[in-house]
């Protein structure tokens, strides 16, 4: 009975084919619109971390001088998202988590020992300490991450990405070759893989849908060598460093590192919480943590709401998109309305000869059910092409967000099958309410 | 306006059609309203003064590939030589440039320990830097080569005296902002004294809170970056960029990290506005088409079904211009009702963005464009089928449909 009903359907559409276009056409555009900015929205609050992001945490210590806060949040005393070098050596000291990430920064030119000075691209350059690959599950395309040693001696090591190794060595397996960076020659020990993680949480917020950085270097590898670029850097100070010197300012109160924590279960968060506040009391020894404290765990969740990484922007946006599908789904409506209007006769004839209401309803719900296929297609590829645009138009964006995994593509499916059909229903249930009497008068 | 009886009796017994097409015009009219007022709020943005002047302006970033010892020589005299260099109209140095997207920023206070007024974006350069960037200076003097002090890696030493935006001084004295001149402010905790006011600097940031408050110190940073800010004569940039580029590769090891122009330096930073920009546009146009489509494919319908009708009032006398003035204004009467719920919808939308997005009230005038916007367009979308109706031979009327 069904494949009857379909063969009826495509009869009816050949011998309508304007109007049953329009259809298609109208919830294509309305799809393409909405999964279009919803896929972006959808990529960009994904887990970055599937799994782990719940007992990963990003560590905030109140360690400002004791005259006035950082700042407020409302009413409320916020402080910053970074901390001082003497924490995060202390900290990392401590061993009070499994895994601990100090994530700094700085930039340098960067060039391959056969290039010349020249040649060299600034780059914004990301130290590291070695765990900071394991809690982010980083994937190496050659080589692994430096050793132990080498992240506490701070050795001249480097991980680069798989783009930078394309460009410098042509993509080969370049582990025991050598970067310069800045003067200085650095030993590859490790190439990234692609890395798609999405948001890239670790760093300040805006970068959260950059590409990734292509140098990582350990991060007690900038401390040894006094590596620090000012004017890229963020930074804040409540007290003055000693002097002009870097060393003064990796000595001072200056907070500039951000620092992150992975746990064995999110329940060890009251733990560790314990420790900070316990660690901030001890350090007042030393006349430091003068603040009546409160240090602050952000979970990557937490983390991101806070920052506000999706910006408004993008959720209004997704907001008049499917606003505007509804528009074409209405739209569809009347269209449909005005093709099984026409159809009045055939619902007369049919009935009069024995069909049931029933019958009439899984025949135009059939006949629904194609148009709806030919527009989920439709609206797919429109979709594609949405984001293609996209891609192009927000190209400050890292290009994976502009991809539909597998639960984007069926959402796309169901949507334009589910909303098509539920508009559809209203025009089919009139349309089989004809009397068969009326059709049979004066033809 | 006999018509009006009639009409509405119509639409009262065919309420589906009259009340979809109400629905669709409500909901375009919703989306309208809400999208052109985002458009204008984006379009100010992009479109607000930066206070430079804009078409003549670059910016270049490179080292000073010598000896720590020889920067502070070096600096002056690759100024002195850019300065020199044919259609260079003046040279300085500066940290970074309005709309970079990078730079530093300060807390403002009246007292070292006093509240936080604001915070201000602050530049370090050249004592002649707002004169290269083509600022208007509106009250106060500007700087001379005494307010100029040297700093290597961290500003441990300060200057005394700065100039400060038109925005940042009605932050600190919003009744009359030229009170600020000869004030003392707290920058950081170090005091400085407001020698000067600028009409418009832009911060670093575009989209920042702060965009417009910015504080010009005159600082000279002898360092391994070099980063200058560039005038070319009007209508000699580009040549003047080569020239520039030219020089500086001149010298061994010297490497040129940015060398580009302020339009694109501006557009860069205003990327993510005029990307939303478009996207605003397309779904706009999208909304526009599938609409007037739609208003188009419904009155046509609804008036093949009424042909019979239509054909006994032409042979009853009504003339062609009767026929079509029914038409629209039934169509007239759809949308009215389409807008008036259009009107509570956006009203609902806009205070769920109030509260969830810290959006503004949208103000009425965008309520009454939109509902002129799609007035204009169902009586477009209506009139080729309302035309096609006029035209029905009054003959129809003794023929069975």
């Amino acid at each position: 009975m069904f494949g009857y009903y379909l063969k009826i359907a495509w009869v009816s559409i050949r011998k309508t084919p304007l109007l049953s276009l329009l259809i298609v056409l109208t919830v294509a555009v309305g799809i393409a619109a909405s999964m279009t900015t919803y896929t972006v929205q959808y990529m960009m609050s994904k887990d970055p971390l599937p799994g782990l992001s719940d007992r990963t945490f990003q560590i905030q210590l109140n360690s400002w001088g004791p005259e006035k806060p950082y700042g407020y949040e409302g009413d409320e005393e916020r402080t910053t998202r970074h901390i001082t070098l003497q924490d995060a050596k202390n900290l990392l000291a401590a061993k009070q988590a499994p895994l601990q990430a100090a994530i700094g920064e700085f930039a340098e030119f960067v060039y391959s020992e056969d290039q010349s000075f020249s040649d060299g691209i600034g780059t914004d350059i990301r130290t590291v300490t070695i765990d900071f690959f394991a809690m982010m599950r980083v994937p190496f395309l050659y080589g692994t991450a430096w050793s132990a040693e080498d992240d506490e001696a701070g050795t001249d090591v480097t991980i680069i990405s798989k783009k930078l190794n394309d460009k410098l060595f042509g993509g080969v397996n370049s582990i025991g070759k050598s970067i310069v960076i800045g003067e200085q020659q650095y030993r590859i020990v490790g190439v990234l893989d692609d890395w798609p993680m999405l948001p890239k949480f670790y760093g300040a917020p805006f970068e959260a849908y950059q590409p990734t950085r292509d140098v990582f270097v350990p991060f007690f590898n900038q401390i040894r060598r006094e590596l620090l670029t000012r004017s890229e850097l963020a930074f804040n100070c409540w007290k003055t460093p000693a002097d002009d010197s870097i060393r003064a300012f990796f000595n001072s109160e200056c907070v500039w590192i951000m620092f992150w924590v992975q746990l064995d279960s999110p329940s060890d968060r009251e733990r560790y919480l314990n420790f900070i506040f316990d660690y901030a009391k001890d350090q007042r020894r030393f006349g430091r943590f003068l603040r009546d404290g409160f240090h602050k765990m952000f979970s990557v969740e937490e983390y991101l709401l806070n920052e506000e990484v999706v910006s408004k922007d993008t959720k209004i946006g997704v907001w008049l998109a499917f606003l505007f599908l509804i528009v074409c789904l209405l739209n569809c409506m009347s269209l449909m309305t005005a093709k099984f209007h026409s159809k009045a006769a055939e619902v007369g004839l049919r009935r009069a000869v024995g069909a049931s209401k029933q019958n009439l309803f899984a025949q135009f719900s059939c006949e629904i059910l194609l148009l709806a296929s030919f527009s989920a297609v439709l609206g797919m590829l429109m979709t594609l092409a949405g984001l293609h645009f996209t891609k192009s138009a927000y190209s400050y964006l890292s290009a994976e967000l502009m991809t539909m995994d597998v639960n984007m593509v069926l959402a796309t499916i169901g949507l334009a099958i589910i909303a098509t059909m539920a508009f559809g229903l209203i025009p089919i249930i009139k349309a089989i309410q004809v009397q068969p009497a009326s059709q049979l008068k004066s033809q | 306006m006999r018509d009006l009886k009639p009409i509405l009796k119509t639409i009262k017994v065919r309420l589906m059609a009259p009340a979809l097409l109400a629905l669709q015009i409500a909901v375009t009219f919703t989306i309208l309203v809400n999208a052109f007022f985002m458009i204008e709020q984006k379009e100010a943005i992009i479109s607000k003064p930066s206070g430079v002047d804009e078409a003549n302006i670059f910016r270049v970033l490179s080292n000073q590939p010598f000896p720590k010892e020889e920067y502070e020589a070096r600096l002056d005299e690759t100024i002195e030589s850019i300065r020199n260099i044919p259609g260079v109209n003046a040279v300085s140095m500066l940290n970074t440039v309005p709309l970079a997207g990078y730079g530093t920023y300060d807390e403002v206070t009246r007292t070292p320990e006093g509240r936080r007024e604001t915070w201000t974006a602050t530049f370090l350069g050249s004592t002649n830097a707002y004169q290269t960037l083509g600022l208007e200076l509106v009250a106060g003097q500007g700087f001379t080569k005494q307010d100029e002090i040297t700093v290597s890696f961290e500003a441990q030493s300060h200057p005394s005296d700065i100039l400060v935006t038109r925005a940042f001084a009605e932050k600190l004295y919003p009744d009359n902002w030229e009170e600020a001149l000869g004030k003392t402010v707290y920058l950081a905790m170090i005091p400085h004294q407001i020698k000067g006011i600028l009409a418009e600097m832009n911060g670093p940031w575009g989209t920042w809170f702060a965009a417009k408050i910015s504080v010009l110190k005159p600082v000279r940073d002898a360092n391994e970056v070099l980063p200058l800010v560039i005038r070319a004569e009007p209508g000699q940039i580009d040549v003047v960029m080569e020239r520039v580029k030219e020089y500086l590769l001149k010298t061994p090891r010297r490497q040129i990290t940015y060398l580009d122009k302020f339009v694109d330096i501006k557009a860069k930073n205003y990327q993510k506005e005029s990307a939303a920009l478009n996207t605003l546009w397309i779904v706009l146009l999208g909304l526009t088409f599938v609409t007037a489509l739609g208003i188009f494919g419904q009155s046509r319908f609804a008036i093949m079904k009424r042909r019979k009708q239509i054909g006994v009032r032409r042979a009853l006398g009504a003339s062609q211009w009767h026929v079509l003035r029914y038409f629209l204004t039934e169509n007239a009467i759809v949308t009215t009702i389409g807008i008036l719920f259009g009107c509570v919808f956006a009203i609902v939308l806009n205070q769920y963005t109030v509260s969830h997005f810290e959006f503004s009230l949208i103000p009425a005038g965008y309520f009454a464009f939109g509902a002129a916007f799609c007035m204009v367009l169902g009586q477009v979308g209506v009139l080729v089928p309302a035309l096609q109706a006029s035209r029905l031979s009054p003959a129809i009327a003794t023929r069975t449909v």
